[in-house]
């Protein structure tokens, strides 16, 4: 029988390595619309249940700061993009299937 | 018709040792979900089972040949071995409730 390696402490070793994660996200809206709304509602759901005390959202409304596309290249709304941790990501939408949303932020398998 | 397996004999006439538990976990390579399943999964024994468990990591990168024999056909799954009867659990244990009723360690209802 071929010996079978316990990797349990490579295991060990990397927990504790690894310190909570700050997810950085910034949420570009237009101002009170109805998919601004429920975005901003969807995200910060997302933040309380899967990222409590990690999370630094940041939410912009580009009616007010209209300069702020250029930064992340946004051209619908509402759009999330996420900064950290790499690599970068954008979401177009109301965030409202929070299965793909926790994908693409590497929240789950 | 099977016979129901029966529980080995204790053979010192004391108080019974408490049972070693024995955990496997699969893993395939040190992914965010595998390290969170292990985390989690050293979490919940620490809790429920001080002192009185032994893990495996078992890291299918490693050890390709085991992915078949052991029937595992998600990553990552737990498999408590022992006391029997032997449970699967898939996913990052995550969800503690759950994980405890998988393990038999917490009673529905």
């Amino acid at each position: 029988m071929t010996k079978i390696s316990n990797s349990f402490l490579n295991f060990e070793r990397a927990i504790s390595e690894t310190k909570p994660q700050i997810y950085v996200l910034r949420l570009y809206v237009t101002g009170a619309t109805s998919k601004s709304i429920q975005a901003i509602r969807n995200i910060s759901k997302i933040c309380e249940e899967y990222l409590p005390g990690q999370c630094h959202l940041e939410i912009i409304d580009i009616y007010r700061q209209p300069a702020r596309v250029y930064e992340e290249q946004v051209v619908v709304a509402p759009t999330l993009v996420k900064k950290f941790p790499p690599p970068s990501r954008k979401f177009i939408g109301t965030l409202s299937n929070v299965e793909r949303v926790l994908q693409k932020l590497g929240l789950t398998a | 018709m099977k016979n129901p397996s029966k529980p080995k004999r204790q053979k010192s006439s004391a108080a019974p040792e408490p049972e070693i538990w024995e955990l496997r976990l699969y893993v395939a390579g040190q992914t965010p979900k595998s390290i969170k399943a292990f985390a989690n999964l050293k979490k919940i024994c620490d809790e429920h089972l001080a002192g009185r468990y032994k893990i495996e990591v078992i890291d299918l990168l490693e050890n390709p040949q085991l992915a078949r024999g052991d029937q595992i056909l998600a990553i990552p799954t737990l498999v408590k071995k022992i006391p029997e009867p032997a449970k699967k659990i898939i996913g990052d244990l995550s969800n503690t409730e759950r994980a405890l009723v998988g393990l038999d360690l917490r009673q529905i209802g």
